[in-house]
């Protein structure tokens, strides 16, 4: 289906557009982004597995990374030259959990799928090195640094209590993730890898999770959690990787904001919404979305105008557009 | 002499009573998992220390008294801290797909109660995930993990 401004639209996205009448503000967002390469994601199937998908960052031209019944994909990622991809694999058998998808068997493919290889068990929470040759993988011991061609690892870094939802910074200089031992609650963390010292990126009070880095290395995005007990939802921040700066940049009442994923050139920004704080992943209550980063500090509403719906999907990533 | 006789049969009574009632919390788990095993008492739980969320699996970290020291270098008296699974959790079912081998007759936290554990440390190389530590920037050195945890009295 084309509309009059001549790109493929989803028809979750027209469904969506309907219900809030001429919504030209999400069009002309969706025309933005058309071109700016693809996004994968993780989603579930009606055979009630989880595969990964492909499609524009509009939606459009949605298709199947893999087809597997018998496994569950997910935490897939695009190698900083957008050739290969890296994803885990479950049983299908075993819930999709926003907090340990990255225990699980580690693959690595061709980024439209194809020539998939896996790694096994031993390589949690992997996360591309700034030339893709090399892996971070974060385990008990350590951060280990892993030659993709050889599997082995080259170097090992202490962790200093980092723990999951790990990722490399562009520049090669920092590893961001969920850590402990920076306060009282799990905080995101910055450790730089030269020095080994860590610091927390985020607010300490809170239970703070899935962080990623702007292309450019500069800034931390990530969900700031809520307190148990206190109500409120995750909502999606920015910080400096000395945690001196943080702001607010997507928040919506009735949704917690998850995985935040910039585009490869910065201006925009793709992340889950969901129903309920996670945990296990439920298909019918995760959506996902992007907004511009210039349109930020935002909150978002149903009718909102200046955030793309994108449907059912879960800890989205962006590839260059090649 | 029926009035004595009554009263050695009641202390008699009382003391097998006292007998059975007493329990060291020893079993084969805790006398033979981890490196350390302590018999300690729990000093406090404190406030949002023990939530429960079924969504999070997480740790916390509790302060306790060392009562009794059975193995590993600790001394008796000392003050540690351990890191508990799934605090809201019965011991017994706080073992999951993600972390295995813990247990124990524990079936909720309660300050002032005693606890044989069976010990592991530093509980970083054991445990990977979310850990609540209400003691943050007031406690020194290494958590303990604890694999299993008995009841005791």
């Amino acid at each position: 289906m084309r509309c009059r401004l001549g790109h493929r639209i989803p028809l979750v996205l027209l469904t969506g557009m309907a219900a809030h009448g001429a919504d030209t503000g999400a069009i002309l967002l969706a025309r933005e982004v058309h071109d700016l390469g693809w996004i994968a994601f993780s989603a579930a199937t009606p055979a009630g597995d989880w595969d990964l998908f492909l499609m524009r960052p509009d939606g459009a031209e949605r298709r199947k990374l893999t087809d597997t019944p018998g496994f569950n994909e997910t935490g897939v990622r695009f190698s900083p030259d957008g050739e290969h991809l890296l994803y885990y694999r479950q049983p299908a058998k075993d819930p999709v959990d926003n907090n340990t998808y990255g225990t699980h068997e580690l693959v690595i493919a061709d980024a439209a799928g194809e020539q998939p290889e896996s790694f096994g068990n031993g390589f949690p929470w992997a996360a591309w090195g700034p030339d893709g040759k090399a892996l971070a993988v974060l385990k008990p011991d350590g951060i280990h640094i892993v030659e993709v061609a050889t599997r082995k690892t080259v170097r090992t870094i202490p962790r200093k209590g980092l723990v999951e939802q790990f990722a490399w910074s562009p520049d090669g200089g920092r590893f961001c993730g969920t850590a402990n031992g920076l306060g009282p609650s799990w905080t995101i963390g910055c450790l730089d890898a030269a020095s080994g010292e860590i610091r927390a990126a985020s607010e300490t009070e809170r239970y703070n999770c899935t962080s990623d880095w702007t292309p450019d290395s500069r800034h931390i995005v990530y969900a700031r959690g809520i307190i148990p007990n206190d109500g409120g939802r995750a909502e999606l921040w920015r910080a400096t990787p000395d945690g001196t700066e943080k702001r607010l940049l997507y928040a919506e009442a009735g949704r917690h904001i998850y995985g935040a994923c910039a585009s490869p050139d910065g201006r925009h920004l793709l992340f889950t919404r969901s129903e309920e704080d996670l945990g296990r992943v439920d298909q019918k209550k995760t959506t996902m979305a992007i907004i511009r980063m210039r349109d930020t500090p935002l909150t978002g509403s149903p009718a909102m105008t200046n955030r793309l719906d994108l449907g059912p999907g879960w800890e989205p990533h962006w590839r260059p557009s090649k | 002499m029926n009035d004595r006789i009554a009263l050695i049969g009641l202390s008699l009574l009382l003391a097998a009573c006292g007998a059975r009632d007493r329990n060291d919390g020893a079993d084969a788990q805790v006398r033979s998992l981890g490196t350390v095993e302590v018999t300690a008492r729990l000093v406090e739980v404190p406030e949002g220390a023990v939530f429960h969320r079924d969504l999070y699996d997480y740790a916390t970290i509790l302060k306790y008294e060392v009562v009794a020291v059975h193995r590993g270098a600790v001394a008796a008296g000392a003050t540690i801290f351990v890191g508990h699974y799934d605090p809201w959790k019965p011991r017994a079912e706080a073992a999951d797909k993600r972390v295995q081998g813990i247990g124990g007759t524990v079936r909720r936290f309660r300050a002032g109660d005693l606890h044989r554990m069976a010990l592991e440390t530093p509980m970083d190389d054991v445990f990977m995930g979310g850990i609540v530590d209400k003691y943050f920037g007031k406690r020194e050195g290494p958590a303990y993990w604890a694999v299993w945890t008995n009841e005791a009295n």
